[in-house]
């Protein structure tokens, strides 16, 4: 029977959540008393802020922690077969650790030289003939590998000029984690110290799928089997095992994301609490200082806190409605703290109020008009319509730049599937969403009651696509549509997890775990065969 | 849950023999090129147009022509091979490559090899000016041109399967861990994530 029309509010055919991996219940307080005497305040209170941390981990469950060490070890065989600083920017965020650990500096500049340890790597590893040629691979011969060895042996400084290219406007929190890794492999050599800086996104990764299979359990909680798919599919992606296999504040950024959605999702189900809304202030901190694009989702999380605030928050006793515009205040207190702190620092110092953010805005006040932003926003993801300036002559962007690139793209986005490969996966790819909008239908009746929840998703992920448009539109002479990648969407990654959900869901309840299996596997075959790609294209 | 296991094991079937498929396949090498050198930025289109060039020697079996021409996002390239006015081949690549200092155009397999063969390069609408890096000539009408390097690409004779130890030993030489082990243990890795998918899905998406 398909279960095309069914609400998704009837009653889950399995408990949505089994008693033994989704509650365990806190010690006996007597047992605790008992343990705490003679110690003091500070410890105890210490104490029941790592009890009520052990209790919260243990509440996730362990389906979750699977899809975590999937991600993981999926990002980890990335972080090896990726050759050292044959991802985006690489080199540049790897300067900007360096730069943090060894002078506690934030970088200067973006022009100038590295330190003469990572100028001599990337001179010895052929970095720059590798990248944007995929007729040349890494070195290879014995002397090469001698020499190399040789010249990251010497006592080489690790202090450049404080430049770190492209990375040297992006927030310092991804980089000051980062310099665990690097202390950790100081008494190495920089490929070391590389690989464990690596590994540390790895597990972002892994935090990335653990909070996206609880946001597809938050956000889609009608059909219990079908969660998995959603998890599995967004471990398995290959691009975020690319991203979260390289030294990037994007790995950073997927992770922060997906918790954030998940505390919205939860917030839209159980009400806007106080810990829930603490939580979200701090992860939304997190978000500004890790990287710039975060920035295109306020909007929508603005509009989420509106909707949150307006709906109110049940009693213990889940009858009656109070208002949660206190916590969706505070929520907003918290948040915008740091950016209040930069802006004060900055009108202090006589730079741009809003730094980076100021500056893009100018750019694009000085040499572009609203309407020719409009339309350049619109056109890289949609088709031109009439009347429109053909900004992408003989180019479908939708087709040809999101679509194709999300297939698969690695290296230094040199690094491409045959043609055919794409033109294939138009066939899977439809058919997915054909289910997924049968998926969509048959929940039409839930999702009437969720428009201020959808509108808010839509309207983050509008946010963050506009950012992007905004950006390459302002630095299309010197980039053309070089910013046009996916990687700055997979901060989307649970909303994109969530439509494979409604897809195998759109299959009906007797078909519908045969083609989320389905799924997985096209992912899984995916990821398999881009690491077979970037083998061959490096290796080969 | 029968459905289940039956998509599954069809699943993992069909990825085992692709995989199969892709390894007893043969890398593509370089077995000849137009001589043209490939000096950086020596010239950038803007508008679509066709070039034309003396493509020297075509070896037979090449099913591959590399291009010199470097965008961020590349237009259409369509590539003709000629013997005199005979069309001998043809290949195109759509719209949206790159970033690249080259691009790979696939074409029909070369049947014979072709000297003194003429290639004509027609370059699609441009979403952004599109460098070219090669040599300008002048042409034997005593005009002056820019013609792109070509390299023609065959498949080699050793499969990828035959070439596992060599690629592993690669794999580990520019890398932290170093060795060939270390290939090794990505399989097994991955071997082990498809199992641990497997065994996931029989037991939650039922």
């Amino acid at each position: 029977m398909s279960g095309l029309g069914r609400p998704t509010t009837r009653l889950p055919v399995r408990p949505p959540t089994p008693p033994e991996e989704t509650y365990t219940p806190p010690a006996p307080e007597r047992a605790g008393k008992k343990a705490r005497e003679g110690t003091s305040p500070g410890a105890r209170r210490a104490g029941r802020l790592l009890g009520a941390c052990a209790r919260t981990l243990r509440r996730v469950p362990r389906v979750a922690w699977t899809c975590a060490l999937v991600a993981t070890l999926n990002a980890a065989c990335w972080s090896v077969i990726t050759p050292p600083f044959q991802v985006p920017d690489e080199p540049s965020h790897f300067a900007y650790v360096q730069l943090l650990a060894e002078t506690g500096r934030l970088p200067t500049s973006d022009i100038g030289a590295f330190s003469p340890e990572e100028e001599t790597g990337l001179r010895d590893l052929n970095q720059a003939n590798v990248r944007w040629h995929p007729e040349v691979g890494t070195i290879s011969s014995p002397a090469a590998k001698q020499q190399l060895e040789h010249d990251l042996a010497q006592p080489l400084s690790r202090v450049g000029s404080g430049a770190a290219g492209v990375a040297a406007s992006e927030p310092p929190l991804y980089y000051a984690l980062e310099t665990i890794p690097y202390y950790l492999g100081s008494s190495g050599t920089l490929l070391d110290q590389l690989e464990l800086m690596r590994l540390l996104s790895a597990l972002m990764g892994g935090l990335t799928a653990l909070f996206t299979y609880l946001f597809v359990r938050e956000a889609l909680p009608g059909a219990p089997w079908a969660w998995i798919v959603g998890g599995l599919a967004a471990a398995l992606a290959p691009l975020l095992g690319f991203t979260s296999g390289a030294v990037t504040p994007d790995a950073m950024l997927f992770a922060v994301c997906a918790g954030i959605l998940y505390c919205l999702a939860r917030a839209f189900r159980r009400g806007l609490g106080w810990g829930l809304g603490i939580a979200l202030g701090v992860l939304i901190v997190v978000g500004l200082l890790t990287k710039v694009n975060f920035v295109g989702l306020i909007p929508g999380l603005a509009l989420a806190l509106v909707v949150l605030a307006r709906r109110g928050i049940r009693d213990a006793t889940g009858a009656r409605l109070r208002s949660a515009a206190p916590q969706a205040v505070a929520v907003m207190a918290i948040a915008a703290s740091p950016v209040c702190l930069y802006a004060l620092r900055n009108l202090l110092e006589h730079h741009p109020m809003l730094g980076i953010v100021s500056n893009a805005a100018n750019l694009t006040g000085v040499h572009e008009s609203l309407t020719s932003d409009l339309v350049y926003i619109w056109q890289l993801y949609l088709p031109r319509l009439p009347g429109m300036f053909n900004y992408f002559p003989g180019l479908s962007t939708i087709r040809q730049v999101w679509f194709d690139r999300a297939v698969g793209l690695y290296g230094w986005l040199d690094t491409s599937f045959p043609t055919w490969v794409y033109s294939a996966a138009i066939i899977p790819a439809g058919l997915i969403a054909i289910l997924a909008l049968r998926g969509l239908w048959g929940a039409r009746r839930a999702l009437r009651a969720r428009l201020g929840e959808l509108a808010a998703y839509l309207v983050m992920a509008a946010g963050l696509m506009a950012l992007i448009a905004q950006d390459s539109h302002v630095h299309r002479s010197v980039e053309g549509v070089g910013y046009a990648q996916p990687r700055y969407l997979m901060p989307l990654l649970p909303l994109a997890a969530a439509v494979l959900v409604l897809a195998a869901r759109g299959a009906g309840r007797r078909w519908g775990p045969a083609v989320g299996a389905l799924i997985v596997i096209l992912f899984l075959a995916q990821d398999i065969f881009s690491q077979l790609l970037v083998v061959s294209r490096f290796y080969g | 849950m029968f459905r289940m296991r039956l998509a599954l094991a069809v699943g993992l079937t069909a990825i085992a023999v692709a995989v199969g498929l892709v390894l007893s396949g043969a890398p593509v090498g370089v077995a000849g090129s137009d001589g043209i050198p490939a000096n950086f930025a020596v010239e950038f289109i803007h508008q679509s147009e066709v070039i034309c060039q003396a493509g020297g020697t075509v070896p037979a079996g090449t099913s591959a022509i590399r291009v010199s021409l470097s965008p961020n996002v590349g237009p259409a390239v369509g590539l003709e091979v000629f013997s005199g006015p005979t069309l001998v081949t043809k290949g195109n690549h759509p719209a949206g490559w790159g970033v690249d200092e080259t691009l790979t155009v696939p074409v029909a397999t070369v049947p014979r090899t072709i000297a003194q063969a003429r290639i004509c390069a027609t370059i699609g609408p441009l979403v952004e000016p599109l460098q070219v890096n090669g040599a300008r000539v002048t042409s034997p009408s005593g005009a002056s041109a820019v013609w792109l390097r070509m390299e023609y690409l065959r498949p080699l004779s050793r499969s990828w399967l035959s070439r596992l130890p060599a690629v592993a030993s690669v794999i580990g030489v520019a890398h932290a861990p170093t060795g060939a082990w270390v290939a090794y243990l990505v399989i097994a890795v991955m071997l082990a994530l498809c199992a641990l998918v497997s065994r996931v899905l029989l037991r939650e998406c039922r």
